[in-house]
């Protein structure tokens, strides 16, 4: 070995690689070359200094229980499979494209795709709808694929869509959002055609009166998306770093239980001192 | 009973929360380390350390048996670490200073000598490019191999190795700067 070979190797040569390894021709060379012994020195320092920094330290006490309370958060395997029966889902490359709302006893286990992404992207649909219908989650970060709409129904949609968690909405304030004011039976129409319920939130559009209005797939699933988005307060705040998500956002999971504060709207945990989630940003979507 | 990673992780596929914890067990003192030598706040670390296994959890489905489970278990802790510190990055200008806790004022001397070491060695490290840094740490604290750390990352056994030279040079930069100054 030449003194330029060692030197290399030194360079980039890892102290448990030598443990591993030996390296006894290098070790040799080293030994015996006055040209490479203040290098081996220099190296033999730094690592020790490494080795001795570098090393697996003790997780702090309760790490694993704040994991696994993490965890329970999570929607069951069962809960999953409910879902499942309940719900059909297709995708398109852009996202999802149509989600039917059946009851659970027509099971249809037609949904499965063989294609990778959109595999990834149904399963992650599932687990999202799962959480929602569990009182889980307020929001939902899903791409849609819409295209098949005409532009006026992607118009209605999109104005559907603002309307936040746990509220509802006329026929006819919908109307007036999208520049139409005496188009509420037009508007009713598209939102009979919304490709993807319960993800854009067409329930939450009801008569002016009062009155439910009608629904795709029956006023019984409209009744029960709302009473659901009415028993669940849709935000959470961390009563440590005064941080408010919304339900279901990634920050939101990592809250300790007895850290968790529920909010009803977000104007109220704001007047308390709670500041938006940076990635959820609960005050900024429904402003 | 098989109990290697990879048997319990096929229990962890079928949603074996039990599988999981004994996983999390097993691996929780290594991800803290590692996210720790990377992000250096013990709370970011621990914030980190707790996103890796959710993630674990969440992709569970996504492993492909043809990876061994400490590597991909390694690529999201990496990929998370270096994601983190890079977002810290943005949201503070600045470049990254030491952070290792200073000795209790009644600490023994050796301590203190000591925690001066590792004091110099966290702010020479703190000037090494993250992902330098990261294939060092993956190198030291796990003992992990170049293949290993290039399947981690997602690099060439090439790469690896000049991540490792630039770094140790950088390092042994500094600490000479460190040693003239403090003799």
């Amino acid at each position: 070995m030449t003194c330029e070979q060692a030197q290399q190797l030194l360079a980039q040569l890892t102290w448990p690689q030598v443990q591993t390894h030996g390296y006894t021709a290098l070790y040799r060379h080293v030994q015996h070359c006055g040209n490479c012994q203040p290098h081996w020195q220099h190296w033999r320092q730094t690592e020790a200094q490494l080795a001795m920094f570098l090393t697996v330290e003790p997780a702090p006490t309760g790490l694993w229980e704040k994991v696994m309370t993490t965890m329970q958060t999570e929607v069951t395997p069962a809960a999953r499979a409910d879902i499942r029966r309940s719900v059909v889902l297709e995708m398109s490359p852009q996202g999802i494209q149509r989600l039917v709302l059946q009851d659970a006893a027509q099971a249809d286990d037609t949904l499965a795709s063989a294609d990778p992404p959109a595999a990834a992207l149904w399963d992650r649909a599932l687990t999202q709808l799962a959480e929602y219908f569990h009182g889980e989650r307020s929001i939902f970060q899903l791409p849609v694929d819409i295209h098949d709409c005409t532009p006026f129904e992607r118009e209605v949609l999109a104005a559907t869509a603002t309307v936040p968690y746990g509220e509802v909405r006329s026929y006819k304030w919908l109307a007036e959002r999208v520049g139409r004011p005496g188009a509420a039976r037009a508007i009713g129409n598209a939102l009979h055609n919304n490709p993807v319920p319960v993800i854009i939130p067409c329930h939450r559009i009801v008569k002016s009166d009062g009155g439910l209005g009608g629904y795709a797939f029956g006023t019984a699933w409209k009744t029960r998306l709302l009473a659901l988005e009415q028993a669940t307060a849709p935000f959470v705040g961390c009563s440590s770093t005064r941080i408010l998500c919304y339900r279901g956002c990634r920050h939101e999971r990592r809250v300790r239980e007895g850290n968790r504060i529920h909010f009803a709207s977000w104007r109220d945990a704001l007047a308390v001192g709670y500041r938006p989630c940076k990635v959820c940003q609960p005050a900024d979507q429904d402003a | 009973m098989d109990c290697s990673d990879e048997a319990l992780f096929a229990h962890v596929q079928q949603g074996d929360r039990q599988a999981f914890g004994l996983l999390v067990q097993r691996y929780q003192d290594r991800v803290y380390s590692i996210a720790r030598k990377v992000l250096y706040h013990p709370q970011d670390a621990q914030d980190a350390t707790q996103q890796a296994f959710l993630q674990v959890w969440q992709k569970r489905q996504a492993y492909s048996p043809q990876w061994r489970f400490r590597p991909w278990l390694y690529r999201i802790v990496a990929n998370l670490c270096i994601d983190e510190y890079r977002r810290q990055q943005r949201r503070q200008a600045a470049p990254p200073e030491c952070l290792a806790a200073l000795p209790a004022p009644d600490a023994p001397e050796q301590d203190y000598a000591h925690q001066e070491c590792r004091r110099a060695l966290e702010a020479a490290l703190a000037h090494v490019p993250v992902e330098a840094r990261m294939v060092l740490v993956l190198c030291y604290v796990d003992g992990l191999s170049y293949g290993e750390v290039a399947r981690v990352r997602g690099i060439s056994v090439q790469t690896v190795k000049s991540q490792l030279r630039r770094a140790k040079t950088l390092l042994r930069q500094r600490l000479e700067a460190y040693r003239e100054v403090k003799p």
